[in-house]
């Protein structure tokens, strides 16, 4: 072979390999069975006096967390010395791209976190077990919520325990609204003229994520809420997202954009937080993060952290997005799902679930009665017990939660919704493409149309 | 030859044995999981792991008659030009003014590769921290002075992010194309400078009769291997753009990495890499057939 055909051949090779390398997920479509998965994960526990091995992946990745939760599960195995609960933290980066591929390998975990999306995707693996009996028990002596059970509930089966919920509001700056002489907005028109009001000189009067992402969606989907347009798929995965009231939303987040530091457009989480703590933004809508930090980066006094729930839109209704965390069970191992219950049990006593729900205070919200009740151990963190009053809107707040693709039916393709994130890619048309509210909410039908296919 | 004849059995099988293993290595991971996504893309596969069923070309068709891929192709172009321009440039550049004695010259010889050695993703947050629309060096210093009033979203804009993300890889990569150019500079004979000099040829002229012809065979390897490169960056872009804003920096490799673990379109994922794998290759062969530097 002569040195120029050497030379074709390999470049050859390397170009396939360079474009083949970036799709391959490296897996066959051979499935391996549940029992296969369990075995691979090291059980421990099917003969009598041996320690019952359970791992635990969750995505809970700041230190604070996963100290947390290292103590509680550290608490729980010093109790129960025939099992031995190990947590591993993951990231949700490798969620939809490496769990799969480990749970089939045999090397997933008995116990994974999910949230009501990534349930209905992971569950199409055949892997994710129901959890019906460990949720009824768990109901009966401490009372689920609804609203945190729904999403998880469809088949014939629940497929996974609710663990803390979450829910937005929108945070205010007391100090700045004061200074202004603005009262909290509680209708639309009231937040738009806020914002407008609030925003001089290098002041923002909010900060609102409208990146292509998960935080993008979230927010975006409060409005849709508030704007009495919280349905936007069906159980039997119809798009309704092209409506009156949802070009309506977004023509009110566009609006709010302008009210919003120049690079919203690269905004996610932290952005908006990161504005409001330094006093840049007057306002943002989030979750109950904003309670831990606020002090410390803003270097302003807790009674200056204003909430109050999301502003309603004329003839709308009031709402915002509201999810439970939950955890999904993949073993079928016997031995092992009667340690899962038990840890579970541990797990939900009111002595301990509060303890676990302060991992992140304000962040996560019981997701059972007893676990929000007076006295429980919930209220004795002490981020929980300074700001008790905005706290207790949080928890109001769940009571007129919603989720997309769980409102009208369990629609079992809202991962092809939310993947994607097209609620923020149809902003995007907005903000970046210059189309008009009605035009991107079309292009929006259409896109959450071809992907439900 | 008698002694070639006279070989045992064992010593006509060690060579083989010998490139055995490399064979095995390039099977295993060249072919397998090119088989697999072969396999993959003529099936309707869509979330990771999942069995799809067998759709013989429907995923070619989908493909190809997609205006977001082509879409990512046109950024794709953007981004391998804007790259080869301006790596080519800095890096002859550079390597032209590094190429000759001095001490300070040696100090910059060195130190120069230091962007080249830094990880992508420090890179990434490195510069972020520097064109941040809200707390970014540059917006500073331009509100300071006073050429703006507020700050400007460069990576957020739709026209800006793919100019800025094309400087930022420049910037870590033209230290690597220097090296090779520098290198080649280096061999190039004096005395052929020195001849022109006394025909009276300039510098202008010397580099483009001397140099540049000196440097064929480096540059068309570098233009081959390094379009390669380029074409598939994907860290870069995720880390700082994700393909956004509105898509305005999604290239090929981003597109695809969306269809599959954004879409859950596993099979689609799959022919649009087989489709873009087939450009690839006719690139290459073009390149080669035209590109290559003829013996003298």
């Amino acid at each position: 072979m002569s040195r120029k055909s050497w030379l074709i051949a390999g470049s050859t090779l390397l170009a396939a390999q360079m474009a083949l390398a970036g799709c391959s997920d490296g897996t066959s479509n051979d499935k391996v069975s549940p029992s296969a998965s369990s075995a691979a994960s090291g059980t421990a526990g099917s003969g009598s006096g041996e320690v019952t091995q359970i791992t635990l992946w969750h995505m809970e990745e700041p230190p604070n967390r996963v100290e947390r939760f290292n103590e509680i599960i550290d608490q729980f195995n010093a109790a129960n010395p025939d099992i031995k609960v190990t947590a591993q933290v993951q990231s949700w980066n490798d969620a939809y791209t490496k769990f799969p591929a480990a749970i089939q390998s045999g090397n997933g975990p008995d116990l994974l976190f999910t949230i009501p999306d990534y349930t209905t995707v992971i569950k199409q693996l055949g892997v994710v077990q129901p959890v019906d009996d460990i949720v009824k028990s768990l109901d009966e002596k401490h009372g689920f919520l609804e609203a945190a059970v729904t999403p998880y509930q469809y088949d014939d089966h629940v497929w996974a325990v609710p663990a803390y919920g979450m829910v937005q509001v929108l945070w205010y700056r007391k100090d700045l609204l004061d200074a202004a002489g603005i009262t909290p907005p509680k209708t639309w028109d009231e937040l738009a003229e806020a914002a407008d009001k609030l925003t001089t000189g290098s002041q923002y009067g909010i900060a609102l994520p409208a990146s292509k992402s998960m935080a993008t969606d979230q927010v975006l989907y409060s409005f849709l809420v508030t704007a009495g347009a919280k349905n936007i798929i069906d159980g039997n995965n119809l798009i309704t997202f092209n409506s009156e009231n949802i070009v309506k939303a977004y023509e009110m987040y566009a609006k709010l954009l302008k009210d919003s530091p120049a690079d919203s457009n690269t905004y996610t989480w932290g952005e908006p937080q990161a504005q409001f703590n330094a006093g840049t933004a007057a306002m943002a809508i989030e979750k109950g993060q904003y309670l831990s930090t606020f002090e410390e980066e803003s270097g302003r006094p807790s009674t200056d952290l204003g909430i109050t729930t999301m502003p309603v839109a004329d003839g709308g209704e009031e709402g915002s997005i509201y999810y439970s965390n939950a955890i999904m069970m993949l073993t079928d191992d016997s031995a092992k799902q009667a340690a899962i219950a038990k840890f579970f049990d541990y797990l939900y006593d009111p002595s301990n679930y509060g303890n676990f729900l302060n991992a992140e205070p304000g962040l996560f919200l019981p997701v059972t009665e007893d676990g929000a009740a007076e006295g429980s151990s919930f209220w004795s963190d002490p981020v929980i017990a300074k700001y008790k009053d905005q706290v207790q809107v949080l928890l109001d707040a769940s009571k007129n939660g919603q989720l997309f693709g769980f409102t009208n039916g369990v629609a079992s393709k809202i991962g092809q919704i939310s993947g994607p994130n097209y609620l923020a890619q149809t902003l995007e048309q907005i903000t970046s493409k210059g189309a008009s509210a009605a035009e991107a909410v079309d292009w929006g039908q259409n896109q959450m149309e071809n992907a439900v296919k | 030859m008698e002694f070639a004849g006279k070989r045992s059995g064992w010593s006509k099988l060690l060579p083989y044995a010998l490139v055995a293993p490399i064979i095995a290595w390039i099977l295993t991971t060249i072919f397998w999981p090119l088989g697999t996504v072969t396999r993959e893309s003529f099936y309707n596969t869509g979330f990771v792991g999942t069995q799809g069923s067998f759709i013989g070309f429907d995923n070619y068709k989908t493909v190809l008659s997609s205006g977001d891929y082509w879409a990512s192709w046109g950024k794709s172009f953007y981004w391998v030009l804007g790259n080869g321009f301006l790596q080519t440039s800095l890096a002859f550049l550079t390597a032209l003014l590094l190429n000759r004695p001095g001490r300070l010259i040696s100090f910059f010889r060195t130190w120069m590769i230091i962007p080249w050695i830094i990880p992508t993703i420090v890179v990434a947050i490195f510069w972020q921290w520097i064109f941040n629309g809200s707390y970014g060096i540059l917006n500073h210093a331009l509100v300071s002075i006073g050429i703006i009033d507020k700050p400007i979203n460069l990576i957020g804009d739709t026209a800006w992010s793919m100019p800025i993300l094309i400087f930022i890889n420049t910037w870590h990569w033209f230290p690597f194309m220097t090296i090779i150019v520098l290198a080649g500079l280096t061999i190039i004979d004096r005395e052929m400078y020195e001849a022109a000099d006394v025909d009276g040829a300039g510098k202008w002229k010397q580099f483009w009769t001397i140099t540049f012809p000196s440097l064929g065979k480096i540059m068309f390897a570098l233009g081959l291997v390094g379009t390669l490169w380029s074409f598939n960056v994907f860290d870069l872009i995720e880390i700082l753009t994700s393909g956004g804003p509105a898509g305005a920096t999604t290239t090929v490799p981003l597109y695809i990495y969306q269809i599959a673990f954004e879409n859950f379109h596993i099979g689609q994922a799959s022919a649009a890499s087989i489709v873009t794998a087939a450009c690839l290759l006719i690139f290459v062969g073009l390149f080669i057939k035209f590109g290559s530097p003829k013996d003298e």
